[in-house]
C-alpha cells in the first residue's frame, strides 16, 4: 500500500468511523439535564415539553429535570429563550445540549450584498469565526483558513514572511489568468494588486507578495467564502474563482479594551543534509579519479575552514506582535478602534516585516431611518527581503548559492570583505550583507456608507468606498560586491537593457513605485417583507462601479564617485546612468444587478439573481456579460412525511441545488485594443496585436449539497458535489506573423472542468457533563477534486520553466487536450547504467507523467476543553499530486560536486557520472503526498475576580509546522516557486525556496 | 452639536455619492498614459511605427542564440558540447548541430518571432511612412526577408492596411526572391550613398547593392525547387550583376580592405575599420533604435575563470581550426593594449589560457583547481570544461581601473572584404572579370594582408576555405556551405550525412498551427 493510499484511507477512515461513533441507550423513564452546548453549564428554567402534548416541565438551578410522559410519546422538545430549541428521543436519562441561537442554523453569514440565516442559505457558503482561525504567526489572512474549509485550497509558496499565497477554490478553473478569489473587505472587493513584486536588475525576478498582507488578522472577526457560483454570481465578473468575504470586528457591548501580545520563535523545520568539509573534498577527488580525471589540482578547493553556509543563511527568528482594540455599541452607535503593531522576523536573514494599521469602524443610527456606517483601516507594511529568487540560472540565488558555497572556504577574506575564490561561484553571505532591498507599502482601505429606510420595507443603501496603496521598493548593491555578479542586460518590467560592466563597480541603487488607486461607488435598494402567512421575500437592486488605476515607475542609478560602502540613500549613487521607467494602466468595471430570494413556509427556499458586468478591458461590443444564477434549498424536515423517516436519524436536513454562470477578466488592459509604445531608445512602434472580438471567460457551476444534523446537534455535516466547467478560456497564444508581437489574447476553444466532493463535519465527542468538564470536540472536512481540460483539440501549450545551469529552454509541465491543468512532461528515468550515465525509458521520450494539482485534501481539527484549558490540535493531509523537485534538478548532482560545489550526501554517495548531465526526467519528479501537524493551541483562562480591573485574561501557547509526514526528498512539499513560461502559469515547482519555519508562540489576551 | 456634525458630515457623504454615482455611469471607453498611445487604425494613413524601431529591430539578430545560433552551430564553425551538469539546455544547441531540428525547436520559434516582428515593423514604414524614411525601411525589409527566406524558405507577409484578423499570405521562397528585390531595387534607388565610413549604422546605398550582391550570388539556391534544394546552376548574367554591384560599391571609393584584419573587430571598429558598409554599433552615438553589447561574443567561449568570465560554452571544430595555417593572423593574434592586459589574444582560444593577477601573468585554472588547458577534441554529448578551442572575434575594450569590459563594438553585418570575395567566386561562377581583378588576385590579397601565403591558382573549393577563413562566425557560413553543395556533409561530431532538405529549417509548429496558410517545409 503506497504512501498516498494510506494518508486517504485513514482520512476517509476517521470520517466513517465519526459516524458510526454514537452510542444510544434504550430506555422508557425521562429524566435528563440540560446544558449550554457551549461550556457545559447547566441551563435553568428551560421548558422540556412532551412533542405532540402540553405535557412539560422545566428545569432546575442545576439544569436537571424529570418528566413523566405518555408511552405514545417519542420525543421530547427543548427550548428555552436564547438558545435554539431541540427535539431528543423520549427514552431514558439524556442530557441536552442547547445552542445558543446566535450560533448554528439561526447565525447569520455574510453573502454579498447582505447577509442570510444558515438555515436560509441555497448556497455552499463556509463561515469561519476567530475561533476556527489557525493560531501563531500569522502574516495575511488566507493562513488563518489553511486547510480549515473543504474545498479551499491554500498553498503558501514558501516560508518567506508576507510571501505569496496560493489559494483556490473548488479547483484551478482558469489556465491563463490568475485563479485567487475575489477578496471582498468589509463589502469592498479588493482591487488585488499589491507591493512592487520584484526588484527590478538585481536578481532576476524575485518571488510575489501577499497582496493582502496589509490586512491585520487580529482585526478579522469573520471570514465568509462563497464557494458555489450560485453565491458567488452576485460579484458576477469576478466571482468565478469563489469570492473571500472579510469582516472586520466591530464593537460591541460595554466599552471595553482587548490588548494581545504575542511572541514567536522561528527554526527551519528542516535542512539540506549537505556534505562537511572533508565529505566535500575526498568527494571531488574520488569523482574525478572515477572519470579518469587528474586530480591532483583539488587541494586548490580546500582552504582548510570549516562553514557551515546554512548557519550563516538562516537563523532563528524572533517575532513579536501587539494588537490593542477598544470599542464600545448601544442602541444607537457602535464604535471600534484597532491598532496593532507586528514584527516578523524571516528565517532567513535580512528578510522581515514590519507592519502598523490602524482601524476604525463605526456606525451610528442618525435617525430611525438613516444609518451611516464609515470603516477605515490604514496600513504600513515594511517588507525587508534576501535575494531568494524564482528564475536563477547558473550562479544561482541565495539559497542555490548557499548549498554549493564549498564549506572550506572562510565568510570573510583577511581584509573583512566577503572571500571570493574568482571562480564564479558565489559567497552566499555576500548575498546576503551586499544587497539593501526593501519596500514600504502604505495602504489605506474605507468604506463610507449611508442607508435610508424609505419605508419599513425598503431600504436603500449609497456605498463610496476607497482603496488606495502606494509602495516604494528600493534596492541597493553594495559596491564591494565582485563586478562578476553583475552583467550585460537588466531587465526592467520585461524590457532588457544595457548596462555597462563598468559603471557597476560603485554599487547600484533601484527605486520603485506603485501607487495603486481603486474607488467603488454602489446603490443598492433592498426590499425585505415577511407576509402574514410567514413567507419571506426580499429583493435586491444595485449599480456598481469601480475604477482602479495603477502606477508604476523606476529608475535606477549607478555608482557613488569615491565610496567603498553601500549607501542607503538613493541620491548618493550619482556616478552612472539611470533608467527611468514608467507604465499606468486604468480599469473601469461597471455593473447592474439584481437578486432575489424568496422563503415559503420556511420550507422552499429560492434565490436568483443575474448581473450584468461591464468592463474597459473589452472593445465596444463585448463589454458586458450577463451572468445569472439560481439556487434552491428544501428543508427536508420540515416536511409532515419525512419527519418519521428521515426525522427519526436527523434533527435537520436540508437539500440544496444551485447554478450559476460567472465570469473572469483577469487578462492585462488593453489587450483588445492596438498600443504603440515608444522606448528609451528613440523607437516607437505598435506593440500589441489587437483583438476587438475579445470576451469574458465564463464558468458555468452546478452543485449539489446536503446539510444535516444528527445525534442531539453533537453532528454536523454538509457533503456537497459540484461540476465546475469553464469556457472561452482567456488566453494569450501565438499570431500569425509578421506582427507587432508573438502573441495576441483570444477565447480559447476548450473548458477546463472541476469536479469534486466536499465533506465537512462538526462532532461534539465529548460533551461537557458541567461547565470546566471534559469536552472534545472534533472537526474534519475533506475533498476530492478532478480537474481536466477537454475541447482543447492539438493546442499544447507548454509551461514549467526548469532552472539551473544547463537547463536553458528546459520545461516540464503541459496543458493539453484530456489532461489535467499542470501535467508534468519529461522522459521516464529508469536508473544509472555501469559508467554512472542516466538510463531512459523509450528512448527518452517527452512522456506524460501525472499532475501538480492534489486530487484530495483533508483537515482535522480536535478541540479539548477542559476546566480552564483549551487546547486545539490540527492536522492537514494532502494527497494525489507530483512536485518537481528542480533544486535537486539545478544544484544536486554529482556533476556539481566535480564543479566544487557543494552537494547534499545521498549525492556524494551516489554511483552518478561527473558528465552525465542533470536532464528533466521523472528523476526529479516525486510525489508529495504529505500529512502535516500544522497547529496546536493550548489556552489557559486565568481567574479574574468579579468586579476587578481586568474582565478576562488568557494565556496561550501555540505552534505552527510542528510535523511533517511525507516521502518527498526536498525540503517541503507544500511549495509553489513561479516557473511560468511565456507567462503561462506554473504549478508545483521547488526551486530553492525559503524553507517553511516551525514556530512557537506564547501570547497573552487581556480584556479591560 | 456632535449629532449635527455627524448629520452634516453623513448629508455631505451621501450628496458626494449619489453625485459621484449620478456621474460615473461610464462607457467603459480604455485610456492609456504615458509613452503609450493607441495605434493608428491600420485603414488610416499613419505609420503606427518609425524606423527606428525598425533599425531595433535587428537586433533579432544578435546574440549567442536564435538566429545566430542557427547559422553557425550548423556548420563546422561553433557547436554547444554538453559539459555534464552544464550547456545541455534541453539539447538545443546539439539538434542544430546535428542537423536534427524540429518545429517544436525553442530558438527555431523566437527566431521566427522575431525576424517577422521586425519585418513587420518594417512594412509599416515601408508602406505608411514619411517618403524621406521609406527606401531605408525598404532595405531594412529586404534585409530581414532575407533571413526569413533563408532560414525558412517561405516569407510570410502583412500589409500595413491589413486589419488585426486577416491571415497573412506566405510568398515561395521564389517569391519572396523577387519581392526583395524590388525593395532593394527601390532602396539603391533612392538611398544617399554612404558620405563616410561611419556611416555604417544606417542604411546607405551600398549596403543596399551589398544585400543585392549576395542575393544574386545566392539566387539560384533561393530559385530552386523546394523538393530539390540541392540541385541548382548559377547564371552567368546573375554573377555578373554580383560583379556590378560590387564594382559599383568600391566605385564609392569609401571601403578599402583594412590593413590589419583586426581593426574590422576591436572596441574602436567603428573608427579603425575601413571595411564596414553595414554593422550595429555598441556606443551611444549616430545611431537610431538604440546600442548593442557584443560581450557575448566573447562570454559563448571563455571560461568562468578567464578575465572576461564567460560562461563556457561554445567551441569550434578540430577541423575548422587547423584549417588555418599558423602565420595566419587570423588564426591567433595579439592586440595591444588587451593582450598584455587580459592574457586574451585575438582569434582562436588554444592550450593554456593565462590572466594576470595584478600585473603577474598567471595560469588560469578550472573549477576542480586544475590548469585550464583548451584543446581542440570536443565531444557534442560528454565534454568536461577544457574541450574545444574557444573563438575570440570581438575584442572589448578593458578597462583595467574597475576590471571590466566595454562591449561598444559595432557588430559587422556586411564587409567589403565579403564583397570582393563574393566578386572572386562570381568570377569562377562564371561571371565576366572587371577592373583589372582575378579571382585569384582577389583572393589573394586577402589572405596576404593577415599574413597568409598568396595562392598560385584559385578554384572554387579554394574560395569556400578562405571565405570560411576570412569570415568565420560572421553568420555567412550556413548560406555559403549549401551554395557550394556542401552543407549537409559530415563534420566534427556529426558523423553521418544529413538529408538534403535540412538546408531550410522547419517553419515552427506554432507558426503552421497559427496560419492556415503556411506548410510545413518539404521533409519536415
Amino acid at each position: 500500500m503506497n504512501f498516498s493510499k494510506i494518508v486517504k484511507s485513514s482520512f476517509v477512515g476517521l470520517f466513517l468511523g465519526l459516524l458510526a461513533l454514537n452510542a444510544q441507550a434504550q430506555n422508557k423513564t425521562v429524566t435528563g439535564k440540560v446544558l449550554d452546548a457551549k461550556d457545559g453549564s447547566p441551563i435553568a428554567s428551560a421548558s422540556v415539553v412532551a412533542k405532540g402534548t402540553s405535557t412539560g416541565a422545566k428545569t432546575a438551578a442545576d439544569g436537571t429535570f424529570a418528566i413523566t410522559v405518555p408511552s405514545s410519546v417519542t420525543k421530547l422538545v427543548v427550548s428555552t429563550v436564547g438558545y435554539s430549541s431541540r427535539e431528543v428521543n423520549a427514552e431514558g436519562n439524556v442530557t441536552v445540549s442547547l445552542n445558543q441561537t446566535s450560533e448554528q442554523l439561526n447565525e447569520v453569514v455574510v453573502v454579498g450584498y447582505g447577509t442570510r440565516k444558515v438555515k436560509d442559505a441555497t448556497g455552499a457558503v463556509v463561515s469561519l469565526g476567530e475561533k476556527s482561525f489557525n493560531k501563531g504567526v500569522i502574516s495575511s489572512p488566507e493562513q488563518l483558513l489553511q486547510g480549515r474549509v473543504a474545498g479551499v485550497n491554500v498553498t503558501s509558496n514558501s516560508g518567506e514572511p508576507g510571501g505569496a499565497v496560493n489559494i483556490t477554490i473548488r479547483g484551478t478553473s482558469s489556465v491563463r489568468s490568475n485563479n485567487n478569489p475575489l477578496y471582498v473587505v468589509d463589502g469592498v472587493p479588493l482591487y488585488g494588486g499589491g507591493t512592487v513584486g520584484s526588484a527590478i536588475s538585481v536578481e532576476g525576478g524575485t518571488t510575489a507578495r501577499n497582496p493582502l498582507s496589509f490586512l491585520n488578522p487580529n482585526d478579522i472577526e469573520n471570514i465568509s467564502i462563497l464557494k458555489d457560483a450560485s453565491s458567488a454570481a452576485i460579484y458576477g465578473a469576478r466571482g468565478a474563482n469563489g469570492v473571500v468575504l472579510i469582516t472586520t470586528k466591530s464593537g460591541k457591548g460595554k466599552p471595553s479594551l482587548t490588548f494581545n501580545a504575542t511572541t514567536s520563535v522561528s527554526t527551519t523545520a528542516k535542512r539540506y543534509d549537505l556534505a562537511s568539509p572533508q565529505e566535500f573534498v575526498y568527494g571531488i577527488k574520488k569523482t574525478l579519479e572515477s572519470a579518469g580525471i587528474d586530480a591532483s589540482g583539488v587541494g586548490s578547493n580546500d582552504k582548510g575552514f570549516n562553514t557551515n553556509w546554512q548557519d550563516q543563511v538562516f537563523q532563528t527568528a524572533i517575532s513579536n506582535s501587539y494588537n490593542l482594540a477598544w470599542g464600545f455599541s448601544n442602541s444607537k452607535t457602535s464604535l471600534k478602534l484597532n491598532g496593532s503593531y507586528d514584527n516578523q522576523e524571516g528565517i532567513v536573514k535580512t528578510q522581515g516585516l514590519k507592519r502598523y494599521t490602524f482601524g476604525l469602524k463605526y456606525s451610528n443610527q442618525l435617525t430611525s431611518r438613516l444609518k451611516l456606517d464609515v470603516t477605515a483601516n490604514q496600513s504600513i507594511v515594511n517588507n525587508k527581503y534576501a535575494q531568494v529568487t524564482n528564475n536563477a540560472g547558473y550562479q544561482g540565488s541565495l539559497i542555490g548559492a548557499m548549498i554549493g558555497a564549498n564549506p572550506t572556504f572562510p565568510v570573510y577574506d583577511a581584509n573583512g570583505l566577503w572571500f571570493d575564490n574568482q571562480d564564479g561561484n558565489r559567497n552566499p553571505v555576500a548575498i546576503l550583507e551586499g544587497y539593501n532591498d526593501s519596500d514600504t507599502y502604505n495602504k489605506l482601505l474605507a468604506n463610507v456608507s449611508l442607508s435610508y429606510k424609505i419605508t419599513d420595507n425598503l431600504t436603500y443603501k449609497a456605498i463610496f468606498g476607497m482603496e488606495n496603496g502606494a509602495s516604494e521598493r528600493l534596492t541597493f548593491v553594495d559596491p564591494r560586491l565582485p563586478g562578476a555578479y553583475i552583467q550585460g542586460q537588466i531587465n526592467v518590467r520585461g524590457r532588457n537593457y544595457p548596462t555597462s560592466d563598468f559603471a557597476l563597480k560603485g554599487g547600484r541603487a533601484a527605486q520603485q513605485f506603485l501607487d495603486q488607486s481603486s474607488n467603488l461607488i454602489e446603490h443598492t435598494l433592498n426590499y425585505d417583507k415577511t407576509f402574514k402567512n410567514g413567507n419571506n421575500l426580499q429583493a435586491l437592486a444595485a449599480f456598481s462601479y469601480q475604477k482602479t488605476t495603477d502606477y508604476y515607475r523606476a529608475s535606477q542609478r549607478w555608482g557613488q564617485p569615491g565610496s567603498t560602502k553601500m549607501s542607503t540613500n538613493y541620491k548618493d549613487y550619482t556616478g552612472g546612468q539611470t533608467v527611468v521607467y514608467g507604465d499606468s494602466t486604468q480599469v473601469e468595471l461597471q455593473s447592474y444587478f439584481t437578486r432575489l430570494n424568496y422563503t415559503m413556509k420556511d420550507k422552499y427556499i429560492l434565490s436568483a439573481l443575474v448581473r450584468v458586468d461591464g468592463s474597459s478591458k473589452f472593445s465596444s461590443g463585448n463589454k458586458y456579460g450577463t451572468f445569472p444564477a439560481f439556487g434552491f434549498k428544501w428543508r427536508v424536515l420540515e416536511e409532515k412525511f419525512a419527519q418519521n423517516t428521515l426525522g427519526k436519524i436527523f434533527s435537520n436536513f436540508d437539500v440544496r441545488l444551485n447554478y450559476g454562470v460567472t465570469g473572469n477578466q483577469e487578462f492585462p488592459a488593453y489587450a483588445s485594443l492596438a498600443i504603440q509604445q515608444s522606448n528609451f531608445s528613440g523607437g516607437s512602434s505598435v506593440i500589441t496585436n489587437s483583438n476587438p472580438n475579445l470576451k469574458w471567460e465564463q464558468t458555468t457551476t452546478q452543485g449539489v449539497g446536503v446539510d444535516f444534523t444528527m445525534f442531539n446537534g453533537r453532528l454536523n455535516g454538509t457533503v456537497d458535489y459540484f461540476n465546475k466547467s469553464t469556457q472561452d478560456l482567456l488566453f494569450l497564444i501565438s499570431y500569425p506573423q509578421p506582427a507587432a508581437s508573438a502573441d495576441r489574447w483570444v477565447n480559447l476553444p476548450g473548458n477546463v472542468v472541476n469536479k469534486g466532493w466536499e465533506f465537512g463535519l462538526d462532532y461534539q465527542l465529548v460533551r461537557p457533563a458541567y461547565r470546566g468538564a471534559f469536552g472534545w470536540d472534533v472537526n474534519y472536512n475533506m475533498s476530492f477534486l478532478n480537474n481536466n481540460v477537454t475541447g482543447f483539440g492539438s493546442t499544447v501549450v507548454n509551461t514549467g520553466e526548469v532552472s539551473g545551469q544547463g537547463l536553458s529552454g528546459a520545461y516540464a509541465q503541459t496543458i493539453r487536450d484530456g489532461y489535467p491543468l499542470f501535467t508534468f512532461v519529461m522522459p521516464t528515468f529508469l536508473r544509472f547504467d555501469a559508467f554512472g550515465n542516466g538510463v531512459y525509458a523509450n528512448g527518452a521520450k517527452d512522456e506524460l507523467q501525472g499532475s501538480a494539482l492534489p486530487k484530495f485534501n483533508a483537515g482535522l481539527t480536535n478541540n479539548f476543553s477542559y476546566k480552564k484549558f483549551t487546547a486545539s490540535f490540527f492536522f492537514n493531509a494532502v494527497t494525489g499530486f507530483v512536485v518537481y523537485n528542480n533544486t535537486a534538478n539545478a544544484l544536486l548532482l554529482k556533476g556539481s560536486l566535480k564543479n566544487a560545489k557543494n552537494v547534499t550526501r545521498d549525492v556524494v554517495n551516489s554511483i552518478e557520472n561527473s558528465i552525465n548531465p542533470g536532464n528533466v526526467s521523472t528523476r526529479f519528479l516525486e510525489k508529495g503526498d504529505y500529512i502535516r501537524f500544522a497547529n496546536a493551541s493550548i489556552n489557559y483562562a486565568v481567574d479574574v475576580k468579579q468586579g476587578s480591573f481586568i474582565k478576562g485574561l488568557n494565556i496561550s501557547l501555540s505552534g505552527q509546522n510542528l510535523g511533517l509526514f511525507t516521502k518527498y526528498s526536498g525540503l517541503d512539499p507544500e511549495v509553489n516557486v513561479d516557473k511560468s513560461r511565456n507567462g503561462v502559469p506554473s504549478r508545483g515547482f521547488d526551486y530553492t525556496a525559503t524553507p517553511r519555519a516551525r514556530v512557537f508562540t506564547l501570547g497573552i489576551n487581556a480584556r479591560f | 452639536m456632535k449629532n449635527n456634525f455627524i448629520k452634516q458630515t453623513a448629508i455631505y457623504t451621501a450628496a458626494i455619492a449619489v453625485s459621484l454615482g449620478a456621474a460615473s455611469c461610464s462607457k467603459l471607453d480604455e485610456k492609456v498614459f504615458g509613452s503609450k498611445t493607441i495605434a493608428a487604425a491600420s485603414t488610416d494613413g499613419a505609420a503606427s511605427a518609425n524606423l527606428a524601431s525598425v533599425y531595433e529591430a535587428t537586433n533579432a539578430l544578435m546574440g549567442q542564440g536564435n538566429w545566430y545560433a542557427l547559422q553557425e552551430h550548423s556548420t563546422d564553425e561553433l557547436l554547444g558540447p554538453t559539459r555534464g551538469t552544464d550547456w545541455d539546455d534541453f539539447g538545443t544547441w546539439r539538434k542544430i548541430h546535428l542537423h536534427a531540428v524540429d518545429g517544436a525547436h525553442n530558438q527555431l520559434f523566437d527566431t521566427w518571432n522575431g525576424l517577422n516582428g521586425g519585418l513587420f515593423k518594417a512594412t509599416l514604414v515601408a508602406e505608411k511612412g514619411t517618403a524621406a524614411d521609406q527606401p531605408a525601411a525598404k532595405f531594412l525589409r529586404a534585409f530581414l526577408a532575407t533571413q526569413v527566406m533563408d532560414i525558412f524558405g517561405q516569407v510570410p507577409y502583412r500589409a500595413a492596411a491589413d486589419g488585426p484578423d486577416v491571415i497573412p499570405a506566405v510568398k515561395t521562397r521564389s517569391e519572396a526572391f523577387d519581392w526583395i528585390m524590388t525593395d532593394l531595387d527601390a532602396a539603391i534607388a533612392a538611398l544617399p550613398s554612404n558620405a563616410a565610413i561611419t556611416d555604417s549604422r544606417k542604411a546607405t546605398k551600398q549596403a543596399a547593392q551589398f544585400l543585392k550582391a549576395r542575393l544574386m550570388l545566392n539566387k539560384a539556391v533561393y530559385k530552386a525547387d523546394p523538393k530539390a534544394p540541392t540541385t541548382f546552376t548559377h547564371a552567368a548574367a546573375d554573377m555578373n550583376t554580383v560583379i556590378a554591384m560590387v564594382d559599383a560599391i568600391t566605385a564609392s571609393g569609401k571601403f578599402s580592405l583594412s590593413a590589419n584584419y583586426w581593426d574590422n573587430f576591436v572596441w574602436d571598429n567603428h573608427t579603425k575599420s575601413t571595411e564596414m558598409i553595414y554593422s550595429r554599433g555598441g556606443d551611444g552615438a549616430t545611431q537610431l533604435g538604440g546600442t548593442i553589447n557584443v560581450n557575448w561574443y566573447t562570454g559563448m567561449g571563455t571560461h568562468y575563470n578567464q578575465t572576461f568570465s564567460g560562461w563556457n560554452g561554445f567551441t569550434t571544430t578540430a577541423d575548422f581550426y587547423n584549417s588555418f595555417p599558423e602565420v595566419d593572423k587570423r588564426r591567433q593574434a595579439d592586440i595591444a593594449g588587451y593582450t598584455e592586459l587580459t592574457g586574451f589574444n585575438a582569434g582562436f582560444l588554444a592550450g593554456q589560457q593565462y590572466k594576470y593577477d595584478k600585473g603577474v601573468k598567471v595560469k588560469v585554472k578550472d573549477r576542480s583547481g586544475s590548469d585550464l588547458v583548451f584543446t581542440p577534441d570536443v565531444s557534442l554529448f560528454f565534454s568536461t570544461e577544457s574541450k574545444g578551442i574557444r573563438t575570440m572575434k570581438y575584442p572589448m575594450e578593458y578597462v583595467e581601473s574597475s576590471n571590466s569590459f566595454n562591449g561598444k563594438n559595432d557588430y559587422v553585418f556586411f564587409r567589403y572584404a565579403d564583397a570582393l570575395l563574393m566578386k572572386a567566386e562570381a568570377i569562377l561562377r562564371g561571371g565576366t572579370a572587371t577592373g583589372g581583378q582575378t579571382a585569384l588576385s582577389i583572393v589573394n590579397s586577402v589572405r596576404t594582408r593577415s599574413g597568409a601565403p598568396a595562392l598560385t591558382a584559385v578554384t572554387l573549393n579554394d574560395i569556400l576555405a578562405e571565405r570560411g577563413r576570412e569570415l568565420y562566425l560572421e553568420a555567412v557560413r550556413r548560406p555559403d556551405l549549401i551554395r557550394f553543395g556542401k552543407y549537409n556533409d559530415p563534420v566534427n561530431e556529426r558523423a553521418a550525412k544529413s538529408d538534403a532538405f535540412r538546408v531550410v529549417y522547419p517553419i515552427p509548429n506554432q507558426a503552421v498551427s497559427s496560419n492556415p496558410n503556411l506548410k510545413q517545409n518539404f521533409g519536415y
